[in-house]
């Protein structure tokens, strides 16, 4: 399948600058998933999934275009390919949209990111589901209205080819499995819980029946749940969700939000945007880690980056198209596996230490705004005082500064999340704004 | 590179990929092979183009093409779904024998013949996007970045897109069914950054913007129209640098008409998916026919708005659409049905049943959600509150479906001081919980107004286009975010 991809997306480069593109990017993917879901007994969607496409990213007379396609007949491609270096024709020039330098390709020695389950497990989606769901319904004694079981498996393959010789194939393999639980509360309500976990390998997944008791204990958790007074006050964000902190953190030092001077991050290089013991670094050769790659969108090898350094920013994310237009060197555009190294103390440990904390599960919409660093988001979780669970708290909000947020960060718990392409323990703020009654 | 509308018979445009009667009948018969209850044949061709200006120049275009079948098998309430991205028989009947594995019964259903069905239009284009060249596109975005940049010196940057998309879907049913539907989408986007001079003297930087979309061509853009793009971009930024974010805490909100139909749509649509009920995890499970709303609210949600980008001819399961009353004068009526749903109740299906794309299988979506006209004036509304919040504009929300908490995010606003609009806000998350919220509607405006926005809904991993609106409304109290 590699060379597949490989020779498909040669093709394409070789077709677009034949029809007078002067540099030319080619992507190519192939992906295969099954997807099952089963509520109280019975299978109630069963997904199988093939699918595959094309782009190209086409340099013309220093105008700039991308373009996707999975009608990948030679003929509709051949006419695809034509239109879209023609529609090139007509943009404005921008002598900055151009490929990197040969030289500075490649892609990083790693000593294997074992990306691929090489077991190649059978799985039996039927069983798997099965067991994923029974074992829920098992975990919850009272209360409960409906468990729905989900699994999935699938691998996927693409590859990268340049028109000044880069070509590089990435094969991936994912494995997941969850539950989400709705329970029967008070006035009619019916709160939802849910827990899952995914891996490229499917040995790295966590038991069955740990999931299944962990969405037993989060639907209990959310009975009679109701928001409390409002105040300021500690927060301790669960591992699972603090994804969502950390993406309001990382948005804004983009290369794009940089340079269109929407971000807050402008002027902060080099200074303290957070507490001294907060570390954030991008780790793309995680082995077996769900964000690893060996290069990066521009073909520019990976190396591993500590973006927030003892509270201090230390890079944005530069790509090679707002490196130019900012005069900077790149740093790559993206991230891979976003860490932040664990603490030394449990979650238990942490909220015994606090008169009152609010441990937040889960968000409820909200957003923040790029340009000034304030964010306003939905929570819901528990309140706990002394490091007893007081309530259930949901209907509240926490707002503020992402400079303050982080400013009051405390500490890391030693439970770090492993199952997402952020890679966080749950995590401690001080004097969090939470509005509620 | 849009597709154009077909011309032929409906049917002839994927026969002429290959998709013959003949393949269709095949098809559906593996797909039925193994005693599915019912199949579905979602056939989708689709196309977009969009140009974008950032830093000064017009400076990237992109296109995307997409062509496949996805094919749904059922078996009572389950459902087996596979898809092709290859159009050939041989590939449509492997996909079409892969979702027949959700049945186990031996009895194969027979096929009839397809016979092609006639659709109404809600959506004429005069203009079609076809015959638009990139240079018209280019010279379009060009003036709205100059306009911008005209209307208000603290305007910095300015980033502009157009895009319009086009697909032909095509649905075909064992029972003979076949319909062909050709769905125009245009989206404008205008992005401004502004500086200025905050509440407190500082120099204060906010970027802020506006989008319109719909089911149109070229003619959208008219003079009227274009210019309330770029002035609402511009005025929502500047808005921003003298706004202060309010105190926290429960209280009356009033929600401005249009835009605000975000808590319809988060609070109230999304509860009233026929799917979450079926399965009684939707907090409006057990509540048919019970009062849950003030008499003075009635909301609808509609398929056939003309232009609006969520309206449908059809919807992707081969049903009709129609304007669906959830809540008449507030009494609960009806959900949003597909077929499953309808099957489960023993009722007709609503033409509620949407799909992404071919990768996906439809399920209960909305379309255009709106609540219906009351008899207050908005300022009348406004002066009943002594201190509360008015929201004006929103950016997103979100709901959990079981346990009925919602929350939308609101951009812009006032503060409500003593029955007048005082201090401009901005940037507070507003939370509450659905049936609560819909039971303190107590005032409902008599400004209905359907926002052009390009809202974009998602549920279960699959994004559709929608369109919702609202009058005035106040809602006697939900929590708001905001900093002591």
């Amino acid at each position: 399948m590699s060379n597949d991809l490989i020779d498909a997306a040669a093709m394409i480069v070789e077709m677009a600058q034949s029809m007078g593109a002067s540099e030319v990017t080619a992507f190519t993917s192939h992906g295969t998933y099954t997807d099952v879901k089963q509520r109280d007994g019975s299978i109630e969607k069963w997904q199988d999934s093939q699918s595959r496409s094309a782009s190209a990213a086409l340099f013309v007379d220093e105008r700039f275009s991308v373009h996707s396609t999975n009608d990948l007949r030679p003929q509709a491609l051949k006419a695809f390919i034509h239109r879209a270096i023609e529609a090139t024709r007509h943009l404005e020039p921008d002598p900055n949209r151009r490929l990197p330098d040969a030289s500075i390709m490649g892609e990083a020695k790693t000593s294997g990111l074992e990306l691929v389950d090489p077991s190649e497990p059978k799985i039996d989606h039927r069983t798997w589901v099965d067991e994923m769901q029974q074992a829920t319904t098992a975990a919850i004694p009272k209360n409960l209205r409906s468990v729905e079981g989900f699994v999935w498996s699938g691998s996927s393959a693409s590859a990268m080819v340049t028109s000044n010789g880069f070509a590089s194939t990435t094969a991936t393999t994912e494995y997941g499995q969850g539950a989400e639980v709705s329970m029967e509360d008070i006035g009619g309500k019916l709160p939802e819980a849910y827990d899952y976990a995914l891996a490229r390998h499917h040995n790295d997944l966590p038991s069955i029946a740990s999931i299944a008791e962990s969405v037993a204990q989060r639907g209990a958790g959310q009975l009679g749940s109701g928001p409390v007074t409002s105040r300021r006050g500690a927060m301790l964000v669960e591992n699972r969700v603090a994804s969502r902190i950390i993406g309001t953190l990382v948005g804004p030092m983009s290369g794009a939000s940089i340079f269109e001077q929407r971000s807050c991050m402008a002027d902060k290089l080099g200074t303290q945007i957070a507490a001294s013991g907060f570390n954030l670094i991008d780790m793309p050769h995680m082995v077996r880690g769900l964000g690893s790659a060996t290069h990066d969108g521009d073909g520019i090898p990976t190396t591993q980056r500590h973006l927030v350094e003892n509270g201090v920013l230390n890079q944005w994310l530069i790509n090679i198209y707002y490196g130019r237009k900012l005069e900077r060197p790149p740093t790559s555009g993206g991230t891979s596996n976003l860490v932040v190294p664990p603490g030394k103390r449990s979650t238990d440990e942490i909220l015994a230490d606090h008169d009152w904390t609010i441990k937040v599960d889960g968000f409820l919409g909200g957003n923040s705004n790029a340009a000034t660093g304030k964010y306003s988001f939905g929570i819901r979780g528990t309140l706990y005082e002394k490091g007893v669970a007081i309530s259930a708290v949901s209907e509240m909000n926490i707002t503020g500064s992402i400079f303050d947020l982080m400013g009051g960060f405390i500490e890391a718990a030693n439970d770090p999340w492993m199952y997402g392409a952020t890679q966080s323990p749950s995590l401690l703020f001080d004097a969090v704004q939470f509005s509620g009654q | 590179m849009s597709i154009s509308k077909p011309t032929g018979a409906p049917g002839s445009y994927f026969a002429a990929l290959g998709v013959t009667t003949e393949v269709l009948r095949e098809v559906m018969a593996d797909a039925l092979s193994k005693g599915g209850d019912n199949c579905d044949l979602y056939f989708e061709h689709s196309s977009s183009i969009s140009v974008a200006l950032t830093d000064g120049k017009v400076n990237r275009a992109s296109t995307h093409i997409s062509l496949g079948m996805g094919v749904r098998v059922r078996f009572k309430d389950q459902v087996g779904y596979a898809y092709s991205e290859d159009l050939s028989p041989s590939a449509l009947r492997i996909a079409a024998r892969t979702a027949a594995g959700i049945a186990n019964a031996s009895q194969p259903r027979k096929v009839a013949v397809p016979v092609a069905m006639s659709l109404p239009n809600h959506y004429p284009v005069i203009s079609p996007w076809t015959e638009v060249d990139i240079q018209h596109r280019v010279k379009m975005v060009r003036g709205w970045e100059q306009s911008a940049f005209q209307s208000d010196t603290r305007i910095q940057r300015v980033e502009v897109s157009l895009s319009d998309a086009a697909k032909v879907v095509m649905i075909v049913r064992p029972d003979g069914r076949l319909v062909e539907d050709w769905r125009p989408m245009t989206r404008a986007s205008i992005q401004c950054t502004a500086e200025g001079t905050g509440p407190d003297g500082e120099t204060v930087r906010e970027s802020n913007g506006y989008n319109i979309a719909g089911r149109a061509g070229l003619e959208y853009y008219d003079e009227q129209r274009s210019a309330r793009l770029v002035s609402e971009a511009v005025e929502r930024t500047i808005f921003l640098i003298d706004a202060i974010s309010p105190a926290p805490g429960e209280m009356p909100v009033v929600l401005g008409a249009g835009p605000s139909a975000i808590l319809l749509h988060e609070a109230i649509g999304h509860g009233m998916e026929a799917d979450f009920n079926r399965k009684r995890i939707s907090i409006y499970a057990d509540k048919m026919n019970t009062v849950i709303a003030n008499k003075h609210v009635t909301i609808v949600d509609d398929g056939t708005l003309l232009g609006a980008r969520g309206s449908i001819n059809v919807d992707d399961e081969g049903n009709n659409t129609e304007r669906t009353v959830l809540v008449e004068n507030g009494r609960l009526v009806s959900y949003m049905h597909d077929e499953v749903s309808a099957e489960h109740y023993g009722i007709k299906p609503t033409g509620s049943g949407r799909r992404q794309s071919f990768r996906h299988a439809p399920m209960p979506r909305m379309r255009s959600t709106v609540m219906e006209a009351g008899t207050l004036d908005p300022e009348e509304i406004i002066a009943s509150v002594s201190k509360g919040i008015y929201c004006k504009t929103f950016s997103n929300g979100a709901v959990h479906i079981g346990g009925g908490d919602f929350s939308f995010y609101m951009k812009t606003g006032f503060l409500i001081e003593n029955g007048k609009l005082s201090t401009p806000i901005k940037d507070v998350n507003i939370i509450g919980n659905g049936p609560e919220a819909l039971l303190r509607i107590d005032m409902v405006g008599n400004d209905p107004l359907v926002d052009e926005g390009g809202w974009t809904c998602g549920k279960d991993g699959q994004s559709v286009p929608v369109s919702q609106g609202m009058p005035t409304v106040r809602v006697s109290s939900l929590v708001v975010g905001g900093e002591q």
